[in-house]
């Protein structure tokens, strides 16, 4: 082995290894019920986070020396069981590396605001254990090389998401905002999945080098594309999910609930992008067929439009930034759609960043607009804001903003609704069935209630 | 005589025996529960020794296999997990008296069971084993109605197939309707939650979760794949894992939940077991291996709430996390574990599985991975339920006990640690299933 690559692979196991150590070692105190310093926690953090975005960083600078353009890791051998196979590779190239450069620098500033924001706060090492499986998730997501590593990433990504909006769990809205975030990101794993069994069939391997090195032409001459393209509907799919593209929008206000560092990384910055970014890191696969990428295009034009509506009718701060941040996400899924590269990708990083000062600013936005005020003396800000639409179609707007579209209460009267009254029909049934052969009229239920 | 060759298997029975000996000569119920305990960790110890020494060729009469050393070793570990952490108040002021004496036999069942591959023995300890819960609802004073309904025609099956009454061409149909008794496949499943309702916990917990038909299919294999038996069973397989997944959203009670999602989780591994491709029966058995060690887990944590709190409703939020904090926590990673998230043992047997169930039938594996995230949500929403939702005060007396958090450090560490690496695992699972099917064909 080469010095070069020598010292590739040190870099890349920094980089990725780093997160999950912290992640293991949190998790394994968490579990031990060993109470960790505050102190200690945000060192030990800011530290792992540190080491990581240093391997990646070092390893993108050998990239500009040595002039490279993709490196693969695979810290693990595959996994070879008759015709299964499981591969856990990583692949750098400027897309990953890009992507984890900015998820670890916006991690690494979350970690410093969080060690003050969540000071004194009764869960501040839990907030940490589920950071901490965030950041490990996220940095597998974005250099994952294979489907099986992104699925593993996803995963972790979606857990510790819905966690953390349900971090506040002694109330019980924060648990049912979590509760749906997490229906949402199960369907996404599902499609995912999905879309992971296809490739395989498909390309015999789940390895993202096929895709991204044959590129679109490449892709055209394989003799299943017709599987490829269900393979990038499944992808979409996932990624919509994940990045709360229109009908799934219903969770992100929801998913504020959570405290600010978390809504700021993971809503503003970092887990809404990730399925704009799996389009990226896939786009091959979408541009195979024309109509899936103007599908992709359409559905990322709408989810602007409308979230652009919503956002103008939202009350409080959090949730006008969530809907301002989907009508760019929703502009990044067009360009990804249009086929653009470098465009989405410097779109998703200017905006990410941008959005995690803005939230991160939102708890204290009222003292700055105040102080701003104040300085200027008695000046109404939005004084100047006029409306060109008629008054009566306005109205039906706000109305429409207000509601947030009617998208949850559809979703749950025609989806999920008449799915949960099929079981609930089914489970009397069960509890009748029950009683007939136990030849009573009567029988205690296991809450202890006599029915 | 060799120390190393000491019948140890053999011995643990022996303990078992002599603890239920002991336990009907004392009046004392603290003595009670110290010989239940005792007897069960010896028991367990010789169980795990004799399991390692299979492996380095050293047996005693009853001889172990690479198939059911690993078997016998983590039955024995779960067994006695669940006795080890038993509340005293099961023991001591409860108003039925702890079963001491069926938990033990049901120990003594499981070690013979796990440690044998002769088909007539097998039949027999089936044929046997439904009179322990049996005996338990009636010691409690239960209808036994319901439970019986279903095992008369199993044991009638059990016989039929022992004696060889019947037609070799009907022998497959008895298999599947044995199946779909004990492991509760739908239509034979209305008795799982009753039991899991009336009977005691522990005795319930030690009935269901060794899933002994999966074992017994496959080791007669061949049994299951005469007379389009296997694809019949297979149908009901995947009736059963989305109709259970879906009973799991609308469950009201913590017990009901539990038992649907059990149900769920044994029709989607008897789904791998219908096949006959090896890699698809070594993801059956896997997941069967992890989704006990998680269920198991799981059951701990409710006994240990039920014991603190009486029995549970889902119906409101309970908050019981600020109080006991590492159930909260078992509950979710055992709840993970059930559910193959990533790092998990069954996260691997759980992709072999749906890979090898989509090339078999699309719709097949497409409604696992569904009802996969149908559970996954079930449980999240019943670790909400259970744990958050509202805020109650710390008290002393709900804290969790040293021995309750040993057991759960343990299982927990089985869920994530024991199969950090899952290549050995399931290629030493995969060698074994390809010898026991190699046994079983003709020469």
């Amino acid at each position: 082995m080469s010095r070069l690559e020598t010292s590739l692979d040190f870099f890349a196991s920094m980089g990725i290894f780093s997160p999950i150590a912290l992640a293991c070692f949190f998790v394994l105190a968490f579990i031990l019920h060993i109470k960790l310093p505050e102190k200690f926690i945000a060192l030990v953090v800011q530290l792992s986070v540190f080491i990581s975005l240093s391997g990646i960083v070092s390893l993108g600078t050998l990239f500009l020396y040595n002039k490279l353009n993709k490196f693969e890791y695979e810290p693990f051998p595959t996994f070879h069981l008759e015709s299964f196979h499981f591969d856990f590779q990583f692949y750098f190239d400027w897309l990953s590396l890009s992507f984890a450069t900015l998820a670890l620098s916006l991690c690494f500033v979350i970690a410093f605001f969080s060690q003050r924001y969540m000071h004194g706060e009764p869960g501040y090492q839990r907030f940490f254990v589920l950071y901490s499986i965030f950041v490990s998730g996220i940095v597998i997501a974005s250099l994952a090389g294979t489907i099986e590593a992104l699925f593993v990433g996803w995963e972790m990504v979606g857990l510790s998401s819905s966690l953390l909006v349900a971090f506040f769990h002694e109330r019980i809205m924060p648990t049912r905002n979590g509760l749906h975030l997490w229906v949402i990101y199960r369907i996404s794993d599902a499609a995912l999945f999905g879309a992971s069994y296809l490739l395989h069939h498909a390309l015999g391997e789940g390895f993202f080098k096929i895709i991204i090195e044959q590129g679109k032409d490449g892709l055209v001459n394989e003799a299943s594309s017709a599987i490829l393209i269900g393979a990038g509907a499944l992808i979409f799919m996932a990624a919509s999910c994940k990045s709360a593209l229109f009908p799934f929008s219903g969770w992100l206000p929801r998913a504020m609930e959570g405290p600010t560092p978390s809504s700021a990384i993971f809503y503003g910055a970092l887990s809404i992008h990730l399925g704009a970014f799996l389009l990226l890191r896939l786009n091959p696969i979408i541009q195979l067929s024309p109509t899936l990428a103007w599908v992709v295009v359409f559905m990322g034009l709408l989810t602007a439009l409308f979230s652009g509506i919503i956002a103008n009718a939202q009350t409080d701060i959090k949730s006008i930034l969530a809907y301002a941040t989907l009508t760019q996400v929703g502009m990044i899924v067009a360009e990804i759609g249009f086929g653009f590269e470098i465009l989405p990708l410097m779109h998703i990083i200017g905006h990410a960043s941008l959005r995690t000062y803005q939230f991160l600013r939102a708890p204290s936005s009222f003292q700055y607009y105040k102080s701003l005020e104040d300085s200027l003396g008695k000046t109404d800000l939005n004084k100047n804001s006029t409306t060109i639409i008629p008054s009566y179609f306005s109205l039906v707007l706000y109305s429409f903003a207000l509601n947030r579209g009617g998208m949850d209460s559809m979703l749950e009267r025609f989806i999920a609704r008449p799915f949960l009254m099929v079981f609930k029909f089914a489970d009397i049934i069960e509890k009748k069935w029950l009683l007939i052969l136990n030849g009573t009229q009567k029988v205690t239920s296991s809450d202890g209630v006599t029915k | 005589m060799n120390p190393v060759i000491l019948p140890f298997l053999e011995a643990s029975i022996v303990i078992c025996l002599l603890g239920m000996f002991l336990i009907t000569q004392t009046k004392s119920i603290e003595k009670v529960r110290q010989i239940t305990i005792y007897s069960s960790f010896f028991a367990a110890l010789c169980c795990l020794i004799s399991s390692i020494l299979s492996f380095s060729g050293f047996q005693g009469y009853l001889q172990l296999d690479s198939f059911s050393a690993p078997l016998l070793a983590l039955s024995s570990i779960l067994t006695f997990t669940i006795l080890f952490c038993t509340p005293c108040t099961k023991f001591i002021g409860a108003l039925t008296p702890f079963p001491s004496i069926l938990v033990l036999l049901s120990q003594i069942w499981v070690i013979l069971f796990t440690s044998n591959t002769n088909s007539y023995l097998l039949f027999a300890l089936l044929l046997i084993e439904p009179l322990i819960p049996l005996l338990d609802l009636k010691r409690r004073g239960e209808k036994t109605r319901i439970f019986l309904f279903h095992f008369v025609p199993y044991w009638l099956s059990a016989i039929a197939l022992f004696t060889n009454l019947v037609p070799y061409e009907a022998k497959g149909f008895l298999i599947i309707l044995m199946v779909i008794i004990r492991s509760g496949i739908f239509p034979g499943h209305a008795w799982v939650s009753y039991l899991m309702n009336q009977g005691s916990f522990t005795v319930s917990l030690l009935f269901i979760l060794p899933m002994p038909s999966i074992i017994f299919l496959l080791i007669n294999h061949n049994l299951l794949h005469e007379n389009h038996a296997a694809e019949y069973l297979s149908w009901l397989a995947i009736i059963s894992v989305i109709y259970f997944s879906g009973l799991t959203l609308v469950q009201k009670s913590l017990r009901d939940f539990y038992a649907y999602l059990f149900l769920a989780f044994s029709a989607m591994i008897i789904l791998g077991i219908c096949s006959d491709e090896t890699l698809e029966l070594t993801a059956a058995y896997s997941l069967r291996n992890a989704l006990c060690v998680g269920l198991t887990g799981i059951g701990i944590v409710i006994r240990s709430l039920e014991a603190r709190h009486g029995r549970l409703s889902l119906f409101i939020n309970h908050g019981f996390y600020e109080s006991t904090p590492l159930l909260g926590i078992a509950f979710l990673f055992c709840g993970l574990g059930c559910v193959g998230f990533p790092g998990t043992s069954a996260f691997i047997s759980f992709e072999i599985l749906a890979d090898e169930v989509i090339p078999f039938s699309p719709y097949f594996g497409m409604i696992c991975v569904f009802s996969e995230a149908l559970l996954s949500i079930a449980l999240l929403m019943v670790y909400f339920k259970l744990f958050c939702g509202i805020k109650i005060t710390k008290s002393e007396i709900f804290k969790v006990r040293q021995k309750e958090s040993i057991a759960l450090w343990v299982l927990i560490f089985l869920v994530f640690g024991a199969r950090f690496l899952p290549h050995t695992n399931i290629t030493s699972t995969h060698l074994a299933i390809e010898k026991m099917l190699k046994k079983q064909q003709p020469n």
